[in-house]
């Protein structure tokens, strides 16, 4: 009687055994895996880099003298331009100082500088000068613009400024409603 | 809509026409051998403004008073009107002291002086006409001293202003320079004796208002800034010269979608005006025409629109507006920076 009882015993017993480590295994696993959940992240940044335009102004022999900043967090590329009436186009001109020959005139009236800019990092000094006009004119502007552009890359590291890129992920945007 | 001016002064207002023809021509007492017929009182004044100068005058209508301000006395001594007399005036009205060395400015002065009188002592003309089609007839008038005054008139363009001046009934246009000239009394101031007047034409003005529609603005690569150019050209309505009146660029920052305006005031009535979008910001396109062209009219402000959107590129980018402006008093220009030109 004894041999029997020690067989199936044993077998009923090692089943329960079982079957009860089988209900505290998913708590305890609940329970590990609750403190193990990690903590924080790792923010990933979109968007567009950030410049400033520097410039200095004379008066006596008319004319500005402009730089460029990175205040972004990304390296770029830039390029401006000047902008006024009619009237003062012909009188104004663009040079660089010194030997310096970072600045290169495109087609489509922008000045494009040759070098990559980091962040915190400015241009070399494009100088823009030009006339005062008769009295008539009295007042008038001379408006500079400035673009950035991300540095992007060839398959083999060569950078360049694809001025025309476009975005392809979503970003956040307002659209007028209808009615605003 | 918010709307924010930028004033532009043009300074083609002001023009002197017909300088060259001033007919006072005070004559002094000591020409002519004969007495004048102080007795008459059929004395005639035509003005003709043909010969002015200023086309528009050939049409407008133009009103003028003529006051007597003076009697003159068969020797030609001139003597104020009783009327004139004893008004409370720095300067009172006075041609005693007229001679032949009486310079064409010290009559200016005078006329200014009698101006005055006949303003302060609240004087009825003696008689007004307005000229039709450039002429305009004055009769049955005693012999005398006349303030010729015109009231200011407008066309569409031009606002004109007459200086006022003091004319002799009789006139008398002996010059011992010019030995065909008689030394006679003349009591009808007609044809080649008619008068002019001495005008003074400005122009007249209106605004521009430029207005931007942003449909989309892109947060993440900041403002949007827009660069108009603004060109306007005059063409003079008497020496049909073309004139550039307005050369300039203007511009507006966007922070949010929606619509902004600048106004630009003061241009001369009349200009044709091109306006031209020429930057139309780092990831921005134009969806409106990008070059309207209008005609400024006076006391109006013509507007033009333009409507952007934006064009998925991710480039960054702003402008910096330096405004220089020229002070005529102190002969120097004077510069500011700021971000956009409606600040």
């Amino acid at each position: 009687m004894n041999n029997r009882i020690n067989k199936r015993t044993i077998c009923l017993t090692a089943v329960a055994v079982f079957l009860i480590a089988g209900l505290t295994v998913g708590t305890a696993m609940a329970y590990f895996t609750t403190y193990a959940v990690a903590q924080g992240g790792y923010t990933i940044k979109l968007g567009g880099t950030e410049t400033e335009i520097e410039e200095k102004v004379e008066l006596v022999d008319p004319m500005k003298e402009i730089t460029i900043q990175n205040t972004g967090d990304y390296d770029c590329y830039v390029r401006l331009k000047a902008l006024v009436g009619d009237a003062f186009k012909e009188k104004m001109k663009y040079s660089e100082p010194g030997e310096e020959s970072k600045w290169t005139p495109g087609a489509d009236g922008y000045y494009y500088y040759s070098d990559i800019l980091k962040p915190g990092e400015s241009s070399s000094q494009l100088k823009v000068s030009f006339e005062f006009p008769k009295e008539e004119l009295a007042q008038f502007n001379v408006i500079i613009v400035q673009e950035c552009t991300p540095v992007l890359y060839e398959a083999d590291g060569t950078p360049y400024a694809d001025w025309n890129n476009t975005a392809d992920v979503s970003q956040s945007f307002f659209v007028q409603e209808e009615g605003e | 809509m918010r709307m924010r001016k930028n004033r532009f002064k043009c300074r083609y207002g002001i023009m002197i026409v017909s300088a060259m023809i001033v007919s006072a021509l005070i004559l002094p007492r000591v020409y002519a051998a004969a007495a004048i017929e102080t007795d008459r009182t059929d004395c005639t004044i035509e003005v003709d403004l043909w010969e002015n100068g200023a086309s528009e005058l050939h049409y407008l209508p133009v009103e003028i008073d003529f006051y007597k301000v003076a009697d003159v006395s068969a020797a030609g001594i001139y003597t104020v009107v009783d009327e004139l007399n004893n008004l409370d005036m720095e300067t009172p009205l006075d041609f005693a002291d007229i001679d032949s060395e009486t310079t064409h400015a010290e009559w200016q002065e005078k006329a200014a002086i009698a101006k005055e009188a006949v303003g302060k002592a609240e004087m009825e003309p003696t008689v007004s006409c307005v000229t039709e089609a450039g002429m305009a007839v004055a009769d049955n008038l005693s012999v005398g001293l006349y303030l010729v005054d015109a009231q200011q008139t407008e066309s569409e363009l031009y606002t004109y202003n007459f200086i006022p001046y003091l004319i002799s009934l009789p006139n008398n246009y002996y010059s011992a320079e010019d030995e065909a000239s008689v030394d006679a009394w003349v009591y009808d101031l007609v044809g080649d004796k008619a008068l002019t007047l001495k005008t003074e034409r400005l122009d007249r003005y209106g605004d521009l208002e430029i207005t931007k529609e942003l449909k989309v603005y892109n947060e993440t690569v900041g403002g949007a800034y827009f660069v108009f150019q603004v060109e306007a050209f005059k063409t003079d309505v008497d020496s049909k010269e073309k004139v550039v009146v307005y050369s300039n660029v203007v511009s507006l920052l966007f922070e949010n979608p929606g619509k902004d305006s600048i106004v630009i005031e003061d241009i001369p009535a009349g200009a044709e005006v091109v306006v031209k979008e020429v930057y139309s910001g780092a990831g921005y396109k134009l969806e409106s025409d990008a070059e309207v062209n209008v005609m400024i009219v006076a006391d109006e402000t013509v507007k033009v629109n333009f409507t952007n959107t934006y064009d998925e590129r991710l480039n960054g980018g702003y402008g910096v507006v330096n405004n220089f402006v020229y002070n005529s008093e102190t002969q120097e220009w004077t510069w500011e920076a700021t971000e956009d030109s409606a600040q």
